[in-house]
């Protein structure tokens, strides 16, 4: 079923909201680039770095998401939709779990995404580090040899 | 591209980007003539390089490349705070144009979000002291990270001693 239009301000900027029609155990997928993979000695691997999961400057900026549930609406697949950006993998979350750090969990469609949605804050200074503790993988990041 | 002329290059584009004056602007800017040298400098310089080079969208969103200016007070703050014998740090962009440097250890992670030139959050996490963390906001002056970055490249020396 079809996202209600998000809210829009006077600009026709989509403004921050919680979706009502974004359920709590909906997928909320982050694409993560391997330039944002960091080696940590104590596990002794790479993870993903904290500044992932931290929002975008603006007024109405937060962090980019994919709404997993209407790309399959869509008749396509996740994964392979990630996928269909070079390098790109990604983490996955549930909307309910985002909403339990005290986010906002919104759909805001762009030109090149229509399953595009945002998290909104209040992004506190330890929740990218939660959030970056909170994701499990999706897809799994494709490591650059150059 | 070594260290002069990427800040050579940076004066430029820092000007087009901020219209500020270069040589005030940069918060160590008289490390760019007395420049110490790490063994990890010039690999940290082209990973910045690559990172002010980035494509747009590179994050399969739609950020932008690391911006100019913070690259170039990023290496500053680096020659500023890291002892010779400090451990090499990551560089990790971000979606606004900005970046982080860190350093993951066995015994402690530090993290610096350079939001903009003069606009830090600096960061760090001690395995002996699970319960705390360090979380400040810096703007000019970096003794804190300096100290921070001392202690980590101790550590080794102090856990061989305590080991004989």
């Amino acid at each position: 079923m079809p996202l209600d239009p998000p809210p829009r301000d006077s600009q026709g900027e989509v403004s921050p909201h919680d979706h009502a029609g974004i359920f709590p155990d909906d997928g909320v997928i982050r694409r993560i680039s391997p330039q944002q993979w960091v080696y940590d000695a104590k596990i002794q691997k790479k993870r993903v770095s904290s500044i992932a999961f931290k929002p975008s400057t603006g007024e109405h900026e937060g962090m980019s998401v994919d709404l997993q549930k209407l790309i399959e609406e869509a008749g396509l697949d996740p994964k392979t939709y990630i996928l269909s950006t070079p390098w790109i993998g990604a983490v996955r979350f549930t909307a309910g779990g985002l909403r339990a750090e005290g986010l906002m969990v919104g759909y805001d469609p762009v030109d090149d995404n229509p399953f595009h949605g945002q998290v909104w804050g209040p992004f506190s200074k330890q929740t990218p580090k939660r959030l970056a503790a909170l994701a499990t993988e999706f897809v799994p990041i494709q490591e650059r040899d150059d | 591209m070594n260290r002069t002329r990427f800040a050579a290059a940076s004066m430029q584009q820092l000007r087009i980007e901020t219209g500020a004056d270069v040589v005030s602007h940069a918060a160590f800017s008289s490390n760019i003539v007395c420049e110490p040298r790490r063994a990890w400098w010039h690999p940290i310089v082209a990973r910045l390089d690559e990172l002010c080079k980035l494509p747009i969208g590179w994050d399969g969103y739609h950020a932008p490349p690391v911006l100019f200016g913070n690259a170039y007070f990023a290496i500053n703050m680096l020659a500023s705070a890291c002892p010779f014998d400090a451990p090499e740090p990551q560089i990790v962009p971000g979606s606004n144009g900005d970046l982080q440097i860190e350093w993951h250890t066995e015994t402690a992670d530090i993290e610096l979000h350079v939001r903009a030139p003069n606009d830090v959050d600096a960061w760090r996490a001690q395995t002996s002291t699970p319960d705390h963390e360090d979380q400040l906001h810096l703007t000019i002056d970096f003794k804190v990270v300096a100290g921070w970055l001392a202690e980590l490249s101790e550590t080794p020396i102090a856990a061989r001693s305590s080991a004989a």
